[in-house]
């Protein structure tokens, strides 16, 4: 028996990197927002700097699916596809942003227009026959104001090298111009960064700090990194690392328009006769629920929603 | 034994030995396994090593305590391997001494009970193996063969008709090894890491949540103090 749910004008499938995002802008524009998340809320208390539960154990996830249906690859359609390995996926709010590494990269101009570029540079003939590979619809500047916003939003520290057409050898000087410097300094670096950066100078090299979504100083009323080490398959105790469940999520669900719902995991997105998706279909526990929306947002990651997408039947 | 969160003190060796004595081990080894005492016995020397499973009563011959979920002569055989690992020696204490032994009892407890039968027939193919190519239980061995009977396991050679490693030797190994170097350098929470010997063998200067620009130039200069503290002795875990 499956309970039909008030409309809503967004429904968002997973409340993580871009879900979580993607949630504010929503909510501050007045739409209603509902975000469904496989996972739960986790605090700082679930982050402890223990290696034998964050590296073995495979953390608090209090979904298992992380651990029981990891995506295969293969190289090519003749060889045997086996699980990945690597970095795993999360399920709660917040989702990988919880214990992921933090870098916060632009892409570089030239990304946008890779197929044009290469082709001038190297020749059509260095595009792999068959390749998909496709300039944007959009370029660099065009896109330059949403990462502006985003890390101000988000939280990134880092060293710019180019604002506004003017370079700093002491940032990324091959970036694409940036209206602004990051909102935070970079973090702290160690003997050890010193020594790499003093050989890479040696070589002619431009060495400098990679932009990353943790704060070197207090920032939106959460302190500074206190640099213990344990950020790669871990949280962050001090609620320094700029995870979506303590930024963007936090924010949207206080403008009163977004409504997180968790231990949700969607089956199928539903398909009218005329090919429209009216909303999707989920279950906590036992129950099952169905959600209209006029938009229906899939930010699950490719693997998941690939896998929505096919397991969805249009109706048209 | 326990304290309020359900972890053991920190034991000396010569502590777990006094106690050892009035604790009547007898008594807890399983009636299934009595027929491996006589094997058991003569392995006093092996037993010397083996802290916080083989204990020497005062009366009567060496008994193994079990683990709560593996035979005394399971017990007993992994005992040897992991001693082989990670042994005693002039850097410091080995892997029974960190208490590895009741880390992988607490796996064990916690994964159920594929892992249990995973390490009763991974135990059982070693010493079988080690019966049909060195001629002796795994326990009896010298340092030596033991050692090489394990290069075996680990690089997938130990086969062989009835030895009964399943899925190849080599993932038994790799078990064992991973959770030996859990137990011994994991948190102690878990059991292992006795007395922070895991992290005072690799010198590591502690878990801690905060470090300054000063922690970070004398650890840098080999200075820095280390903590040796659980993370859950800091108070947000709880």
């Amino acid at each position: 028996m499956t309970t039909q749910l008030r409309g809503t004008d967004v429904v968002i499938v997973g409340m993580g990197a871009a879900g979580g995002v993607a949630a504010l802008p929503l909510a501050e524009a007045g739409l209603n927002v509902v975000g469904l998340e496989a996972g739960t809320w986790l605090d700082q208390r679930d982050f402890a700097p223990d290696e034998i539960r964050n590296n073995y154990r495979d953390w608090p996830m209090l979904v298992k699916k992380t651990e029981q249906e990891r995506p295969t690859s293969r190289a090519t359609s003749a060889t045997r596809a086996n699980q990945i390995g690597g970095h795993p996926m999360m399920n709660a709010v917040g989702g990988t942003t919880l214990h992921y590494w933090a870098q916060s990269w632009r892409l570089n101009p030239w990304d946008f227009r890779v197929m044009t570029e290469t082709t001038q540079r190297y020749g059509a003939s260095r595009i792999p026959r068959g390749s998909t590979v496709e300039d944007w619809p959009f370029g660099y500047d065009e896109l330059e104001p949403f990462y502006d916003r985003v890390e101000r939003e988000i939280g990134i520290s880092g060293q710019a090298g180019n604002v506004r057409g003017r370079i700093s050898s002491r940032g990324n000087r091959f970036e694409g111009p940036r209206e602004r410097d990051f909102p935070m300094p970079p973090l702290r670096w160690t003997g050890f960064h010193d020594r790499m950066a003093d050989a890479a100078r040696s070589l002619g090299w431009n060495p400098f700090p990679g932009p990353a979504a943790v704060n070197s100083q207090a920032y939106q009323n959460r302190p500074g990194c206190g640099y213990h080490g344990f950020c790669n398959k871990g949280g962050c105790p001090i609620n320094a690392k700029n995870a979506t469940h303590i930024t963007t999520i936090p924010r949207a669900v206080d403008t009163g328009n977004l409504k997180v719902v968790t231990r949700a995991h969607v089956t199928t997105l539903e398909v009218d006769s005329n090919g429209r998706v009216t909303g999707v279909n989920y279950v906590v526990g036992s129950n099952e629920y169905f959600q209209p929306a006029r938009v229906v947002l899939l930010a699950s990651y490719t693997y998941e929603n690939v896998r929505m997408l096919l397991l969805s039947n249009s109706r048209a | 034994m326990t304290d309020s969160k359900g972890r053991l003190p920190a034991i000396s060796r010569r502590d777990l030995l006094r106690t050892a004595g009035a604790a009547g081990v007898a008594a807890l080894v399983p009636d299934a396994v009595t027929a491996a005492t006589e094997e058991t016995t003569s392995t006093a020397a092996a037993g010397e090593r083996q802290l916080g499973t083989a204990l020497p009563s005062e009366t009567g011959p060496l008994l193994t305590r079990a683990l709560a979920n593996l035979t005394a002569r399971e017990t007993e055989i992994l005992s040897a391997m992991v001693d082989r690992l990670i042994p005693s020696d002039e850097l410091g204490p080995g892997a029974l001494d960190a208490g590895v032994l009741r880390f992988i009892d607490r796996v064990l407890s916690e994964s159920g009970t594929n892992a249990a039968d995973a390490y009763r027939s991974g135990l059982a193919a070693l010493d079988t193996y080690s019966r049909y190519t060195r001629g002796s239980p795994f326990i009896d061995l010298s340092t030596v063969d033991q050692d090489s009977v394990l290069i075996d396991v680990q690089i997938g050679a130990a086969t062989g008709a009835g030895v009964g490693f399943v899925g190849g030797s080599g993932s038994f190994f790799n078990m064992v090894k991973s959770h030996t170097w859990q137990g011994m350098f994991g948190d102690p929470e878990y059991g292992g890491n006795v007395n922070f010997v895991g992290w005072d063998l690799l010198d590591y200067p502690g878990v801690r949540l905060g470090v300054s620009p000063e922690d970070q130039r004398a650890l840098e200069a080999d200075q820095l103090e280390p903590v040796r503290r659980s993370a859950y002795d800091y108070g947000i875990f709880e």
